[in-house]
């Protein structure tokens, strides 16, 4: 049978504890419900921990059940100790199933060696810790370095302990003792002493420097105690080396250590080399080590510009700046930046973005538009922003994205940067048949202004969606756009316009004023002053052209407005005196 | 099969250790004020004040308080005391104490007072005379006003003590080989590229970690016994063995001594990239077969990432396997372009590292120098790059005169070191075991003895070390007494 090794744990308290469990019949008669209810509790716990979070009352419920059932049982009994089966726990012949086969809480501690448990008082306060190892043992799989035994050596339970088959020990043989060898043996002291003057005592070569020490007769010096002693400020010291290594950032160090060796002229060991920092990014990444993904990039951004790395290498250097940029790696980054893993507000993570290459932006652009987290957002907006500028056409071709908010975040950058060619995606995207971004690509044409963007804004003057009709309104209102004085003037005499909203009305009467020439005074003095056959044109339709006439700087459309200056329209009149004190202004 | 623990075991997080560790050091502050104060002085009170708060809190607990002093340690109800170099002084302090008055158990029960525990302590400070001085303590205690304190003599508790030692070094031998064989099995894998068993050798790691804890003198004698196997093995558990002692003196705690046992287990793993037969080569090794011998940090570091078999990036373990042979001024291998501070995980194991190879016998060191020698060059030659603290703190580890030194006595004995004197004024006089009388034959059950110990004829030490050698010059195989 294997050796069986009890883990690491506090002995029990100083009041007696029996070094087996009682044998006394009565009392494993009266203590036999408390332990069946002890295990019954244990496994709802250990269920409930798998199912709810900690903080939950449901968990707590169950939490505070094993408490009790513990405490119960150290009224009985000193300490239990049960022996672990495949499928259940045994104690004094009894047995306690918690589970059923493999999802049973035995099994949990039988495949990986433990075979007895001792839970002693004060088992309580650590309940919490120990059902924590016991979720976490339970998620591991065969193949992880860790085991429960690792998970109980680690967590330091002080009252429970176990005892693990110990697998070490298997076909071990020990050597003996030397024993009676040692009866008799005469040791010469004189041929001793002739070995050593005889040996030439050569310096060992691993100890490569300095002098061998001349003699091994002891010296005054190794009585001298003070020289082994640690003074107050050695200590003070020691600690402070000892503070220091536990805050030390170790990844940066064997970062470093990959690149100095890097830099090296040894073909096999930078390909080695570069391959262990392909894996190594995607780990950093996965654990939330933005500083040491970033320090990588950065080294090797620098090793690339002093162009230390021959062709190949420098092709597969460069292909872990795309490999970042792929959905499966950076996807995992905003998620943690996104779920808090990673602080938004960390330094390096501009430093990190920068290095991004334009097969991001989809991702980018999308967790811009989606992300709950305004710091994040502004992040990522500037690191987009210079991805953009240095990626234009990447930029522009997001336009045909089929993500509503890759297009709408490519949009708003490139509102932002202005850029021209994305003038003919922005147009086609005027004929999506969604409303939303069709609206996106009418504000994006407002905001570059040009004449082709212009242009494209006056042929969506007519679009079936109000928010479009009247940001194309406004745009061409804005950049004063002469040659869309037609498209406008048509709508705004057309019949349409009578059933617009007072809004639409506005933003396209106030556009139309803004490219009209005197020629079209005439039109809107008969909109406010003019009589049809059934009576005046509406107060809203009056007061609009009013509004335009306010903004046409001519001494033709002041006097359409003076004549309206009494209009028994409240709506009219009002309309009528602010662009008279518009006019007024401007003359 | 077996389910009891071998040896006392211990638990850094536990309640007692914090309140055992205080009770020594408030014990240790009184006794310095006793010594400078009269009882009723308000300082001495104070202190005494500060003992009796700390038993208090203890009684509560446990309902009584037995401390033990054993071997190098102390107990408090079973559980060892861990001391680290800040609380080294106090604990030598209070064990002399007890040990000067032949005391091995003390026990504080409920009721007890500081009116009580002052005459007591006092008591523990005076030099003792005569040819018994339990008993003479015993006498005295009990026409002292002190009262719910018990004691026992030591040599009472020395049966108990052997067999609990016996046990403990039958665990630490077991320990010991299991870890050699894990690292044969490791490095083996490693040559061949095959998949690593992780869970082995966190097992063989936690192991030397727990008895590190429990018994580290056991453990440092283990590593004498590296004949019993390669070279490369026995080093690679001998350097973990030493940097898990030199960590716990430091006061690293159980996680960190398991990470800085693990990169000592693989610090030399890059060897297994270097050609064999350079390796192993007798004799000096040339330029070329140097430059090769020089690659194995950075194929160490490299060997870590390929590791199949690992689920995680043991990168502290990585550094070590890199920086050990750095030098604290940076003039070893590797050579660095980007600025760098070796770690103090690598310092330490570089420290255990230049030991265990000086005073190893290997392929190309036929010859391997004494310990203590080996230690007077760390401490004294620059060249050599160690850091002086730590060797300084290491030599608070082992002594001297380390465990496996084989010395010759004034008295013309032959003697093996087995243990640190635990007095830290008396590091130069270790525990031995005599291993040959004075006419060169053999003991088979060699007796062990203390250097320390004064022969009141004449007020000097009964026996004191004259030189050091080497055992093979002597046909004596240092292992055998270990065993």
């Amino acid at each position: 049978m294997a050796d069986m090794v009890p883990g690491p744990a506090e002995p029990a308290p100083a009041r007696p504890v029996p070094a087996a469990d009682p044998v006394d019949e009565s009392l494993v008669e009266r203590a036999g419900t408390e332990v069946a209810e002890f295990f019954l509790a244990l496994e709802k716990a250990v269920r409930a921990r798998r199912l709810y979070q900690p903080n939950n009352p449901v968990y707590q419920g169950f939490l505070a059940a094993l408490h009790q059932a513990a405490g119960r049982v150290w009224d009985q009994l000193p300490a239990l100790s049960v022996s672990v089966a495949e499928h259940s726990f045994s104690w004094h012949a009894r047995t306690f199933a918690t589970g059923e086969h493999r999802d049973s809480l035995a099994f949990l501690f039988y495949r990986d060696g433990i075979r007895y448990l001792t839970f002693l008082p004060g088992f309580e306060q650590e309940i919490e810790a120990f059902l924590g190892v016991l979720h976490r043992a339970r998620l591991l799989d065969q193949s992880a370095d860790d085991d429960m035994v690792t998970l109980l050596w680690q967590a330091e339970f002080v009252n429970f302990q176990y005892t693990y088959v110990d697998a070490l020990a298997e076909g071990l043989v020990l050597p003996e003792a030397a024993g009676e060898q040692l009866v008799d043996r005469h040791i010469d002291l004189a041929a001793g002493e002739r070995a050593e003057q005889a040996a030439a005592a050569p310096a060992p070569y691993a100890v490569e420097s300095g002098q061998p020490p001349v003699s091994q007769i002891v010296t005054r010096e190794d009585f001298a105690e003070t020289l082994y002693f640690l003074d107050g400020a050695e200590l003070d010291q020691l600690n402070d080396m000892v503070r220091q290594e536990l805050a030390r950032d170790f990844r940066r160090d064997v970062l470093n250590a990959l690149f100095d060796r890097l830099e090296e002229p040894n073909t096999d060991r930078r390909t080695e080399i570069l391959g262990i920092l392909r894996q190594l990014l995607p780990t950093f990444l996965g654990s939330g080590e933005l500083a040491a993904a970033t320090h990588q990039l950065q080294e090797l951004s620098e090793i690339q510009r002093r162009d230390v790395l021959e062709q190949r290498e420098r092709e597969e250097a460069a292909a872990m700046f795309r490999e970042l940029s792929e959905p499966a790696v950076l996807s995992q980054l905003l998620l943690a930046l996104e779920n808090g893993s990673i602080d938004p507000a960390r330094p390096e993570l501009g430093i990190f973005l920068s290095h991004l290459g334009p097969e991001a932006m989809p991702l980018l652009l999308k967790a811009i538009e989606t992300s709950t987290v305004p710091a994040l957002q502004e992040r990522l907006r500037q690191a987009m922003r210079a991805l953009a500028e240095a990626n234009r056409p990447q930029l522009v071709s997001m336009l045909r994205a089929e993500s509503v908010e890759v297009v709408r975040g490519a949009a708003r950058i490139v509102a932002q940067l202005t850029v021209p060619e994305a003038v003919p995606s922005l147009t086609e995207l005027l004929r999506h048949p969604g409303v939303e971004l069709r609206r996106v690509a009418v504000e994006t044409l407002a905001a570059i202004r040009n004449a082709p963007a212009l242009d494209a804004l006056r042929a969506a003057l007519d679009d079936g969606d109000r928010e479009v009709r009247i940001a194309a309104a406004r745009g061409l209102g804005t950049a004063r756009y002469v040659p869309a004085r037609g498209a406008l003037e048509e709508m705004v005499k057309g019949r349409a316009m009578r059933e617009f909203d007072l809004t639409e009305k506005i933003a396209f009467f106030e556009a139309f004023g803004a490219v009209a020439a005197p020629e079209s005074v005439p039109l809107l003095d008969r909109l406010l002053n003019g009589r049809r056959l059934f009576g005046r044109e509406s107060a809203e339709l009056r007061a609009c052209a009013a509004m335009a006439l306010g903004r046409m700087a001519a001494p033709a459309a002041r006097t359409a407005l003076q004549k309206a200056a009494e209009d028994p329209e409240p709506l009219v009149r009002n309309a009528v005196v602010k662009a008279l004190r518009q006019d007024g202004g401007r003359s | 099969m077996s389910t009891s623990p071998a040896a006392p075991l211990i638990q850094s997080e536990s309640v007692l250790q914090p309140l055992g560790r205080a009770l020594v050091i408030a014990c240790y502050a009184s006794f310095q004020s006793l010594r400078i104060y009269p009882i009723e002085n308000a300082t001495v009170q104070k202190a005494i004040e500060e003992v009796h708060r700390i038993v208090r809190r203890l009684i509560e607990r446990e309902g009584v308080v037995d401390l033990r002093a054993a071997g190098d340690f102390l107990f408090i109800n079973e559980a060892r005391l861990r001391l680290d170099l800040s609380d080294y002084a106090a604990f030598s302090y209070v064990q002399a104490a007890l040990r000067r008055h032949e005391i091995g158990q003390v026990l504080f029960a409920p009721g007890i007072e500081p009116a009580h525990l002052a005459p007591f302590l006092a008591m523990l400070l005076q030099e003792t005379y005569g040819d018994e001085p339990f008993e003479r303590f015993l006498e005295r205690l009990a026409a002292s006003p002190a009262r719910f304190i018990e004691v026992h003599a030591a040599r009472a508790l020395e049966e108990e003590e052997r067999d609990e030692d016996a046990q403990a070094r039958e665990v630490a031998k077991r320990t010991y080989f299991q870890s050699v064989h894990v690292a044969k099995e490791v490095l083996t894998d490693a040559r061949l590229g095959r998949a690593i068993n992780m869970r082995r050798v966190k097992r063989a790691v936690q192991s030397i970690v727990d008895q590190v804890l429990n018994n580290e003198t056991t453990m440092i004698e283990m590593t004498a016994l590296r004949d019993y196997d390669e070279y490369t093995f026995t080093h690679s558990v001998n350097v973990c063995i030493f940097s898990v002692v030199l960590g716990q003196k430091l006061g690293l705690g159980k996680p960190q001594l398991y990470e800085l046992g693990l990169g000592a287990l693989f610090h030399d793993i890059g060897k297994q990239r270097i050609d064999a037969a350079i390796v192993n080569k007798p004799g000096a090794l040339d330029d070329y077969e140097w430059a090769q011998m020089q690659r194995h940090p950075v194929e160490g570091l490299l060997m870590l990432f390929s590791m199949r078999g690992l689920t995680e990036v043991p990168f502290r373990a990585m550094l070590t396997a890199y920086e050990h042979h750095m030098k604290r001024d940076l003039t070893g291998y590797p050579r660095n372009v980007r600025p760098r501070q070796p770690t103090l995980f690598s310092r330490i194991v570089a420290t255990a590292d230049g030991f265990d190879a000086a005073t190893s016998k290997r392929s190309y060191q036929q010859q391997p120098w004494t310990p203590d020698e080996v230690l007077r060059e760390m401490r004294e030659n620059p060249k050599r790059g160690c850091d002086p603290i730590l060797v300084k703190a290491f030599i608070n580890v082992t002594g001297v005169f380390p465990i496996g030194t084989l010395a010759i006595l004034d008295t013309y004995e032959m003697a093996v070191v087995t243990g640190r004197n635990p007095d830290p004024r008396r590091i130069h006089q270790p525990l031995v075991r005599i291993i040959s009388d004075a006419n060169g034959v053999g003991l088979a059950d060699p007796p062990a003895a203390d250097l320390a110990e004064i022969d009141p004829g004449t007020g000097h030490p009964r026996r004191s070390i004259v030189k050091t050698v080497d055992p093979d010059h002597y046909g004596v195989r240092i292992s055998d007494y270990f065993i």
